[in-house]
């Protein structure tokens, strides 16, 4: 019984410490962000380039709506609902995918180079960066999604899906900054090429 | 009609409008919560077995398999409802912009976006917790 309890109070400790080691990985994440934002308004200073808004506000909402289908995975999980879990990591990865043919498929294809001095460089410093993390995010998707199709997680443990949905919305928490940094703030400047 | 009659009536024209688009949202994401996750509580007839220790065993299975449901369906309605304010901040931030808010409202926007994710999609409040607690 004692050999059962001390299982029980490892798995707990080793979960807790599981969740710390992510968390300081998103911290260690966020210098590279905040400096990416720095930059930007360091070198754009009250301006922006001209840039299509409604592209911007429809990639953001689809990485919302996102972040809504990885909460419900998360929750189908947590309550054994196996066929929601993986329906809705589906539909998470594939506006993943819808997120990123928006920025680096239509938003790189726009008039500003990544040689079009301060704008270009912080525009695709920015967007890169964060289509590399929403990349990386969405091959974690498909592994925990596989992982969840062989029945490697249960209602008591899945620890992976957890750590998988919380970076997700790490992804959509840090674009919730760039969105209106790069879209929004400042005045519009036409750029000259 | 003046200046100002027409800045009211177009800053209530953006609020009505906000108010509808998130009405409908509204509405149109709880339907599809209750028709993806199938969230209608829907108490199945009452077929138990006759005998009485069956009985209550088979009740209490029923039971139990309804309070899941019912947390479930629970959990499901409050990602649509932190979706819905996620949406209308957006949206207010994107009308923030387009009449020249000051960049410190917008950033007070993004920080009030950004603790709705950290509290309901991220469950920062329990990262010292042990086990699940989610």
């Amino acid at each position: 019984m004692s050999t059962l309890n001390n299982s029980i109070q490892e798995a707990r400790f080793q979960l807790k410490n599981n969740r710390l080691g992510l968390w300081l990985f998103f911290v260690s994440e966020a210098f590279l962000f905040i400096g990416l934002l720095a930059a930007r308004f360091y070198l754009w200073g009250n301006t922006r380039p001209d840039l299509d808004q409604n592209l911007g506000i429809i990639v953001t909402v689809i990485l919302l709506i996102s972040s809504f289908y990885m909460n419900r995975a998360e929750t189908a999980m947590v309550h054994g609902d196996r066929q929601t879990f993986l329906t809705s990591l589906l539909v998470t990865a594939g506006l993943g995918v819808v997120f990123l043919v928006g920025v680096v498929g239509f938003e790189w294809q726009g008039h500003i180079r990544p040689q079009d001095g301060a704008f270009g460089a912080v525009l695709y410093g920015m967007t890169g960066m964060h289509a590399l993390h929403v990349l990386s995010g969405i091959v974690f998707i498909l592994i925990v999604w596989n992982n969840g199709r062989n029945g490697h997680y249960n209602s008591e443990s899945h620890w992976g899906v957890e750590a998988c949905a919380i970076y997700w919305h790490y992804v959509d928490l840090v674009w919730v900054f760039f969105y209106p940094a790069i879209y929004l703030m400042g005045t519009v400047v036409h750029v000259a090429h | 009609m003046d200046s100002s009659m027409i800045f009211g009536a177009v800053i209530a024209f953006i609020i009505i409008n906000i108010l509808g688009i998130a009405v409908t949202l509204a509405v149109v994401l709880y339907q599809l919560n209750v028709l993806i996750a199938g969230g209608s509580l829907v108490v199945p007839p009452d077929t138990g077995p006759a005998d009485a220790l069956e009985r209550m065993v088979w009740q209490k299975e029923r039971d139990e398999s309804l309070a899941n449901k019912a947390r479930l369906s629970g959990a499901y309605r409050t990602g649509v409802m932190v979706l819905i304010w996620l949406s209308v901040l957006t949206i207010v931030e994107f009308l923030a912009s387009s009449i020249g808010v000051s960049n410190i409202a917008m950033i007070l926007i993004a920080l009030m976006k950004a603790v709705v994710i950290l509290q309901f999609f991220m469950h920062v409040s329990s990262i010292w917790l042990e086990g699940d607690k989610h």
